[in-house]
């Protein structure tokens, strides 16, 4: 009778023994399922926050490479070569150019964008990088239209 | 058994915390190194269709809120010209970000009802959700 006892005790504790890492510890798949639950959960929480833009609802026209025309007046800016872009421009249009480059004061780098064309009518973007009055860092989008061989104007 | 549940559920939420953060980062630097060119903004892309689809209160929603007169200037500028001009397509070429700033361009076609068209640049500066400049 003793020994029944004894045995069913023996039993009892390598059953326990047994069933104590399991309840305890989840076991390193079971840990690396759930972590990668919780990334999918918060790649997905960052999409909701931070949504991507909605469908256009309108045609769009295929981007262009970057014209030359807009090349060489870029080429002049950053050269902060006055002299030569008054001989290539139109006085109403440096003013455009100047309205269109508030409020820098001097440009470090314009960086093209993208450009689309419609009937010979080119638009070419820019970023323009460079120092404001107050001497910080600015950047404003400039756009010139090209049209015949040259720039025709600039927003 | 309350051990198991407290670590998988901290299991879960350290992954979940770094998916956020690591998605957070991860865009603003692939968009400030221009690895992937630059991705539009949801907020520039609203603002466009509103002025297209002359809804103020879109734009007014994604705009710093100014006076009331400006506002109301807004309102009116949008009234005006309801039904002047048709869009025909809408293009955005691109932009750049930089710190908390960005900027966005697009090209816009457009047709009168006397049938003139029209092909406009617009750049759009956004800031905190905000379209902060317009030109």
């Amino acid at each position: 009778m003793s020994e029944m006892v004894s045995a069913q005790a023996g039993q009892a504790r390598a059953d326990e023994a047994a069933a104590a890492p399991v309840s305890r510890t989840l076991g390193p798949w079971v840990t690396l399922l759930l972590f990668v639950v919780g990334l999918v959960a918060g790649v997905a929480a960052q999409s909701y926050v931070s949504p991507a833009p909605a469908p256009n609802p309108y045609p769009e026209l295929p981007l262009i490479g970057e014209p030359p025309e807009s090349v060489a007046v870029v080429r002049l800016i950053l050269a902060d070569d006055a002299r030569a872009l008054a001989a290539g421009m139109e006085g109403e249009l440096l003013k455009e150019l100047g309205a269109a480059l508030e409020p820098l004061q001097e440009v470090f780098d314009m960086k093209f964008v993208g450009a689309v064309e419609r009937r010979g009518d080119i638009l070419a973007s820019y970023v323009a990088t460079g120092r404001e009055q107050r001497a910080q860092s600015f950047s404003v989008g400039v756009v010139f239209r090209v049209s015949g061989g040259k720039v025709v104007g600039v927003n | 058994m309350g051990k198991v549940v407290r670590n998988a559920l901290t299991t879960v939420l350290v992954g979940a915390l770094l998916g956020f953060v690591v998605m957070s980062l991860g865009g603003l630097l692939i968009q400030e190194m221009q690895w992937f060119g630059n991705r539009e903004s949801a907020e520039a892309r609203r603002y466009m269709v509103g002025i297209l689809e002359n809804e103020p209160d879109t734009l007014a929603s994604l705009t710093p809120r100014g006076d009331l007169v400006s506002r109301a200037i807004q309102y009116k500028m949008t009234q005006e010209s309801q039904g002047q001009w048709r869009p025909i397509s809408l293009t955005y070429l691109g932009g750049l970000t930089k710190g908390g700033m960005s900027i966005h361009t697009y090209a816009i076609e457009l047709r009168s009802a006397a049938g003139r068209e029209q092909f406009v640049p617009l750049a759009l500066t956004v800031a905190n959700g905000k379209v902060i400049r317009r030109e």
